[in-house]
């Protein structure tokens, strides 16, 4: 960018300079000159007084000034011709002369101020990039935080999944046993009316993983009666025909 | 910049008019050459301005300063008009706004005309 506007300050430097010659060669007077009054009557009588300004260059007096009558009331002797010249030849050059570099340094000063204003556009581009990278990341990272308070819970109560999948299947069985048992619906309802009295529904999946585990563990019929249901009866015999029915 | 450039131009333009004043008042005999060239041009920059599409900021900026070169070239004599007589510098206030006054009615007639006949 400096090599570009290198004429820069050169030119408005000029320019200055150029008006300031030009405003300075327009004061001071140009040429020596002399006021003239002159009395004068007219056709109605009426006087009146007429003016008349001599400079140096005139070759000859103004019409109807007459030299003995008229009177001077005022005059100018210093004049400035030189330096009003000066001035205005200076002006002239320096105006002249910032026109010619003017062209090269008005074009270089466009180019400059176009190239700051790509280089702007792409400063704004950059940070939106940015911005919109550290959002991103941000999102990212609160997704795993409550991914990993997810397990957390997940591994604390157990997944929603299973429940999901055992009312599933609760469904099914529902459907299964309403749809082939209808004939001897009675009794099976009386029975699982039976065992719903001790053992209520919502300690099945429990009960089974109990079970589960005794069976695992090598544990026979009667010592998971006895240990897990605590109750060595019918009902808990249907129970655990039931739940091997459901689990299995 | 580009302002600058043309007020670079104005200057130019005004320094030659201002000397050429300078030129008219010190030898009066080219007074009169003078003040016909200055009318000549200036109505030159009239006509391209109302009628040309292209030099129109060029043909402004020679206009004025045209008009700033002739006040300047003879702005110590204005004030010795002004200060001894003021009756001379009345008639000449009105007969430049009266001939402004007709370059200007001049002007918009021939402006309209231009535009009336692009329609």
């Amino acid at each position: 960018m400096q090599p570009l506007a290198k004429n820069k300050p050169l030119f408005i430097g000029l320019s200055c300079l150029s008006v300031g010659c030009l405003v300075g060669a327009f004061g001071y007077p140009l040429q020596r000159l002399e006021v003239y009054a002159q009395e004068e009557i007219g056709t109605f009588n009426q006087a009146y007084e007429q003016k008349f300004v001599i400079t140096e260059s005139d070759n000859n007096y103004p019409y109807g000034f007459d030299a003995d009558r008229a009177t001077k009331i005022a005059q100018v002797y210093n004049a400035y011709t030189p330096q009003k010249v000066m001035l205005l030849i200076l002006s002239g050059v320096c105006a002249g002369y910032a026109l010619l570099i003017g062209d090269k340094t008005v074009v270089n000063a466009e180019i400059d101020s176009e190239v700051q204003a790509i280089q702007a556009t792409g400063k704004k581009q950059l940070l939106l990039e940015k911005v919109k990278h550290q959002l991103a990341l941000a999102s990212k990272a609160q997704r795993i935080t409550f991914m990993d308070e997810m397990k957390a819970l997940l591994e604390e109560f157990g997944s929603p999944e299973d429940e999901i999948i055992e009312a599933d299947e609760l469904n099914a069985l529902y459907d299964e046993v309403s749809d082939t048992s209808s004939a001897d619906g009675s009794q099976a309802d009386s029975n699982l009316e039976a065992i719903r009295a001790v053992f209520p529904e919502n300690i099945d999946r429990a009960t089974w993983n109990a079970v589960s585990k005794a069976i695992a563990n090598g544990a026979s019929r009667e010592e998971i009666l006895v240990e897990v249901l605590q109750s060595n009866n019918d009902i808990g015999r249907a129970y655990l025909d039931f739940l091997k029915a459901k689990y299995l | 910049m580009r302002h600058l450039k043309n007020a670079n131009e104005l200057v130019l333009y005004a320094a030659i008019s201002c000397g050429a004043a300078f030129i008219g008042r010190l030898f009066p005999a080219l007074y009169f050459p003078i003040l016909l060239l200055r009318l000549a041009i200036f109505l030159y920059c009239l006509y391209v301005i109302a009628t040309l599409e292209r030099n129109r900021e060029l043909a402004m900026i020679l206009g004025s300063a045209l008009f700033i070169g002739m006040i300047g070239g003879y702005w110590d004599l204005i004030e010795i008009w002004l200060r001894y007589d003021l009756g001379a510098i009345a008639q000449l206030i009105t007969i430049t706004l009266l001939f402004i006054a007709s370059l200007l009615g001049l002007f918009i007639y021939v402006k309209n005309n231009a535009t009336t006949s692009q329609k």
